[in-house]
């Protein structure tokens, strides 16, 4: 009795409140110092949440008010009882589709899984193709909207479906029983780097297409690194390299080229147009080919609509708690 | 910045500037025509401050709701309005204006200072129906904690021995007291329905509902540091001077949240 009594006290409550604000902090600031252990805490909140709301309904009062504060617990339980329960059967993945190629969720390169449900079997059978990829600026600087069409091939059952959709931010369409909601998209060159005729590299890279920022990738079988920025319309004036805008018209990528061993030491520098090529230490650099791609991610999350029931239930009950009701 | 916004905004920051000097003058001054006369301008200020964001609304085609300077720009307007909203409801609270007028003055000129007063189109995550929702949510959260927190500051003043003359110029303790709890109600509730709908918009965007994000985190603490405070006064009856203490100290955390909108990082600075 002295233990349920103890649980279901304020001051631990209290307690508890008050160690996760600290836990959280240190997660904010120190985030290198937090450890799956301090899952203790909320689990110790849901438990005592448990334990004093069943006191609670036992007890003697039951007004509007009391029932406010039920319900808004409750609500509270869902949400706490859901971080335990969302990683056995949550699914999510991002997918690096580069238009007009065909991916399938077995592509290393192309999807990274993140989460797999721990109740769950193996990762679905899917095949996507991205088509029509299209972006939009105001002034030609501001991005008011990234579109594509995106066609997603499963095994339903025992026949072979496709369908498909036109995805946009913040309009997530659902296909074969996953969600599929549009992060990002960038302009991926294809680039070939050959040497004495034998291709050493050849890919699409996922580059940042912002031309503030720099990016870079590694040709481990040549030992390069190469420092990209993306010229989406391209001017050259005085020696100077701009862009006038962020509509691709003249694409181009500004090129540093390093050695991996000494990355300070530029042995390349120069602007590459699609078509163009770089020679470098005997080796030829080509920038073959340019396309859109569309970073998708992929999810899956039973518990989805619990959560937001339980945050339903927590804002009726704290309207009914604070309500301007009477006691009944 | 358009010619017409900011002269509306201009206007409005006289107009705060207007009250806060004769809020003063009335007080120190025994004055009450000098209280009517700012409360005139808080009035004036408060409309011209509207007309700065219908203005700006027409032109960008999108509520105030991206960057440092539309941030303050509707963060102030909100706390400018639950005061006079308060107003209508409460006698005697018109000397609030001494506390309130010059911060929302000097968020405004914290907007500015920011230097985005440019007119930029939403970026494709803003263009969400629970963005509305979120930010209005987030704004009504803002204004009644930092108002809570005014309240507790004068409650605090005028039962403090120093400024006895202050004390018949405040409305009673007891209602300070109540209003300052209030305001945190009100703002828990609130900043809930603001968790919870930014909470949709992210399963939107991002296909999870919460990131630890370092903005989400601070808005969690503060959340949970509200809870503490209700549960403080509602359980533990804490009231008076030590609540209103505490409506102050939790202020904190709502400074970190909001202020680290565009300076912490993560998914809650704009990035597209």
């Amino acid at each position: 009795m002295r233990v349920v009594a103890f649980l279901s006290s304020r001051a631990f409550a209290l307690f508890l409140l008050s160690v996760s604000v600290a836990v959280l902090i240190l997660r904010v600031k120190r985030p290198e110092l937090y450890s799956p252990l301090f899952l203790l805490i909320p689990a110790s909140l849901f438990l005592s949440l448990v334990v004093c709301t069943a006191r609670r309904l036992r007890g003697g009062r039951k007004d509007v008010r009391f029932l406010g504060s039920i319900l808004f617990h409750g609500g509270l339980m869902i949400w706490v009882a859901t971080l335990f329960a969302s990683p056995l059967v949550r699914f999510s993945a991002r997918l690096f589709l580069v238009e007009g190629m065909v991916i399938g969720m077995e592509d290393r390169e192309a999807v990274e899984i993140y989460e797999r449900p721990f109740l769950g079997g193996a990762p679905p059978l899917f095949s996507f193709l991205l088509r029509g990829y299209r972006e939009r600026y105001e002034e030609g600087m501001y991005p008011v909207e990234y579109t594509a069409m995106l066609s997603v091939g499963y095994m339903d059952g025992d026949r072979y479906r496709t369908e498909e959709k036109r995805i946009r931010i913040n309009e997530p369409v659902d296909l074969g029983g996953y969600r599929f909601l549009f992060e990002s998209s960038g302009w991926a060159p294809l680039f070939r780097l050959r040497r004495d005729g034998e291709v050493l590299f050849e890919r699409y890279i996922f580059l940042v297409s912002i031309t503030e920022e720099e990016d870079s990738f590694k040709i481990d079988s040549a030992g390069l690194e190469v420092f990209t920025r993306f010229f989406p319309d391209l001017f050259m004036e005085d020696g100077k390299v701009g862009t006038r805008s962020r509509v691709v018209r003249n694409p181009a990528f500004g090129i540093k080229i390093a050695r991996e061993e000494a990355p300070f030491v530029d042995i390349y520098r120069g602007v590459l147009r699609p078509g163009e090529v770089a020679e470098v230490d005997g080796m030829r650099l080509e920038f073959v080919d340019l396309r859109p791609f569309v970073v998708l991610l992929m999810v899956r999350d039973p518990l989805y609509p619990v959560v937001f029931a339980g945050w339903g239930l927590g804002v009726v009950g704290l309207l009914f708690r604070y309500g301007p009701w009477r006691r009944v | 910045m358009r010619t017409l916004e900011g002269l509306f905004l201009w206007m409005a920051i006289s107009l705060y500037l207007g009250c806060f000097l004769l809020s003063l003058g009335r007080v120190v001054f025994r004055r009450e025509r000098l209280g009517d006369l700012a409360w005139r301008s808080v009035e004036g200020g408060f409309i011209s401050h509207t007309l700065t964001i219908a203005v700006r609304w027409m032109e960008s085609g999108h509520p105030p709701v991206y960057g440092t300077f539309e941030h303050a720009l509707a963060g102030s307007w909100f706390i400018a309005g639950i005061h006079l909203f308060l107003e209508r409801y409460l006698q005697r609270t018109r000397v609030f204006s001494l506390v309130v007028s010059p911060f929302v003055m000097l968020m405004l000129g914290y907007g500015i200072m920011g230097g985005q007063t440019g007119i930029e189109p939403l970026p494709p995550p803003y263009r969400s129906l629970w963005l509305w929702v979120h930010v209005t949510f987030g704004w009504i959260t803002y204004g009644s904690y930092h108002l809570a927190a005014g309240v507790a500051v004068l409650y605090l003043l005028g039962t403090g021995r120093r400024l006895p003359r202050l004390l018949r110029r405040l409305p009673e303790p007891d209602i300070m007291d109540r209003l300052t709890y209030r305001l945190i109600v009100y703002g828990f509730i609130s900043h809930f329905v603001m968790v919870g709908s930014g909470a949709i918009w992210a399963y939107g965007l991002w296909g999870r509902y919460w990131g630890w994000d370092p903005i989400e985190t601070w808005s969690l603490i503060s959340w949970i540091v509200y809870g503490i405070n209700i549960h403080l006064r509602v359980t533990y009856g804490w009231k008076g001077r030590r609540a209103a203490w505490l409506a102050i100290l939790s202020l904190i955390t709502i400074i970190i949240t909001f202020g680290g909108i565009g300076f912490i990082g993560g998914i809650h600075t704009p990035l597209l």
